[in-house]
């Protein structure tokens, strides 16, 4: 019983695991607080819903999905761009705006597809134990992006997109526009976000228009929190103490559940848990992440 | 060959802190010229420098960089053509890199930075020759990230890194200003042998005057948004750093402060 919760949990926790992968993109890389990523997860959830009901190949949603938030991602890095409104704006212009489209696309504020076939009922689930099979094809979800992610960081476009964050001076002295590598950025950031939601959908075998709020919360607590307790890590990379600060953070909250929090208080804890760990990041690292 | 022609600065026009900076300015610099900069705070020499660069726009005049008209070119398309080292020693490289890394990003410049692996191990022989000659060791420590570096030392790399690509014009504001004594020397001889080297078209603005009467070619003193100095050949051999204050004192003696 125990132990299934554990499962479960840990399952939930690798797929925010790719939602903070895209937080440690346009938050730590980038250094650009997104808030578009509360409407781009859903959206990865609505595309996919739809995508499996008119009976699509559910593996095809996983990068549609990121095309769909990458998409949405570039709109946010136009507004901010071209259109000078800040980062903060820009994010919450694109999660309202997304709202309205999360629901166009999927014709209400829930769908759900339990007779369809997701990435977890497939050919490669039915050769996997049954009681291992959704925890191992995460895994190898989860292996697999977070292997491109850390290959793309190291080509010339990854490198790029490092040096804009730090300093967006360097980016226009290599005479390349840095307002493009900042919508490159957001692009990718959101498509991950985007991926891990289309991933959920598949998971909860449903589209449900709420599970976006409160994304960017879960996002950055999972990257401060893996980031902090591993900081003394050396030999490991940025990118594995993301998704251990996936993990760890769902875990918390799966563990809260289960000790009896009400479900109505659960934004309410996320969010508490959060101030809590910004506090103790602050403190750490004088004037940290304390800004965000 | 660098050429301002009439150009007309104001900062905030229409505001009630409108500033006009510049009125009409020219200067023309030939190609391969080394010129020194001085003057006082407020003079426009940061203006001068942002308006060849792209980082501002003039509000009237023209700027030409090898005979072809840049006044309305961006920033970045520009900076194909021109280096630059800032006084902040943090804006030449990017701290959260290595500094194999950070010279692979430079040594890209010009070309487009796609999914290629960004850090060719092959180039690691030919920029440790580049590094040897600075005296600072980093040869030795390409793979430290650039942002546990000394000012100093992140300011050395930042002129290498700008220049390891062909450019036209290499603009340096106040490059060794924040700098130790000691590190300031280092940074400016540097610049120094790199700009007779490969003969690059400088514009170096310095507040050292010993600095602005032992290199370059030419030297030039602003006031006001003015040119108030400009000597080269013989008159630029034979001027000192006491002729340079005995003119700064002359000039706050006639605008009476
Ligand atoms: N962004 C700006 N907005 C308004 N005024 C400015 C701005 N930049 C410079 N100035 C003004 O223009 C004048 C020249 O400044 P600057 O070019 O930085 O001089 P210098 O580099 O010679 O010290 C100063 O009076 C300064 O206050
Ligand atoms: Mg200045």
């Amino acid at each position: 019983m125990l132990l299934n919760m554990l499962q479960s949990a840990t399952e939930q926790g690798l797929i925010y695991a790719v939602l903070a992968l895209g937080l440690y993109i346009s938050y730590s890389v980038l250094d650009f607080p997104d808030l578009s990523v509360d409407g781009t997860f859903p959206l990865g959830s609505a595309v996919t819903a739809v995508l499996i009901i008119s009976g699509a190949n559910p593996w095809l949603c996983l990068p549609a999905a990121f095309l769909c938030g990458a998409a949405a991602g570039v709109v946010t890095g136009l507004i901010h761009v071209k259109l000078n409104v800040t980062n903060l704006l820009s994010g919450i212009l694109m999660m309202t705006a997304l709202y309205s489209v999360n629901l166009t696309i999927a014709g209400r504020s829930n769908l759900q597809f339990y007779t369809q076939p997701t990435i977890f009922k497939g050919a490669l689930a039915r050769l996997l134990p049954e009681r291992q099979a959704k925890l191992v094809i995460i895994i190898l979800c989860v292996v697999v992006i977070k292997a491109l992610f850390d290959l793309y960081m190291k080509t010339k476009s990854g490198m790029l997109l490092r040096a804009c964050g730090a300093n967006e001076q360097l980016v226009k002295s290599l005479s390349v526009d840095s307002g493009k590598i900042k919508m490159l950025g957001l692009a990718i950031a959101n498509g991950l976000v985007s991926l891990s939601g289309s991933m959920m959908c598949q998971y909860n075998m449903g589209f449900d228009i709420t599970t976006g709020t409160g994304s960017m919360v879960i996002g950055l607590a999972s990257v401060i929190i893996g980031m902090t307790v591993f900081r003394k890590a050396k030999l490991m990379g940025d990118t594995l103490k993301v998704v251990f600060g996936g993990v760890i953070y769902y875990l918390c909250i799966s563990a809260s559940l289960m000790l009896g929090l009400k479900p109505q208080l659960l934004k309410l804890v996320i969010a508490a848990l959060f101030l809590v760990i910004l506090t103790i990041n602050s403190k750490l690292f004088k004037g940290g992440a304390a800004d965000a | 060959m660098l050429e301002l022609k009439d150009i007309c600065k104001t900062y905030n026009v229409g505001l009630i802190n409108e500033t006009k900076v510049l009125e009409g300015f020219n200067l023309s610099v030939p190609k391969g010229q080394f010129v020194t900069v001085i003057g006082s705070n407020g003079s426009g020499k940061t203006t001068i420098l942002n308006l060849i660069c792209g980082t501002i726009f003039p509000n009237s005049g023209k700027i030409f960089l090898d005979g072809s008209d840049v006044t309305s070119m961006t920033e970045f398309r520009r900076a194909r053509h021109i280096g630059r080292v800032f006084q902040d020693t943090q804006k030449g490289t990017s701290p959260n890199m290595t500094i194999l890394e950070n010279l692979s990003l430079a040594d890209n410049k010009g070309r487009f930075y796609g999914l290629g692996m960004g850090v060719n191990r092959k180039r690691i022989e030919a920029y440790k020759e580049m590094l040897a000659p600075l005296g600072l060791g980093l040869e030795n420590k390409l793979d430290v990230l650039v942002g546990s570096l000394s000012g100093g030392q992140r300011q050395a790399l930042a002129m290498v890194m700008c220049t390891m690509t062909d450019i036209e014009l290499l603009i340096l504001d106040e490059h060794t200003a924040a700098l130790d004594p000691k590190t300031s020397e280092l940074i400016i001889g540097l610049t120094n042998k790199i700009v007779r080297e490969k003969g690059i078209t400088t514009m170096m603005v310095t507040h050292n005057l010993r600095h602005a009467v032992s290199y370059g070619d030419r030297l030039l003193m602003f006031h006001r948004g003015g040119i108030e100095m400009d000597l080269s050949g013989e008159a630029r051999r034979n001027v000192d750093v006491d002729d340079l204050l005995d003119r700064f004192n002359q000039i706050s003696i006639e605008s009476g402060n």
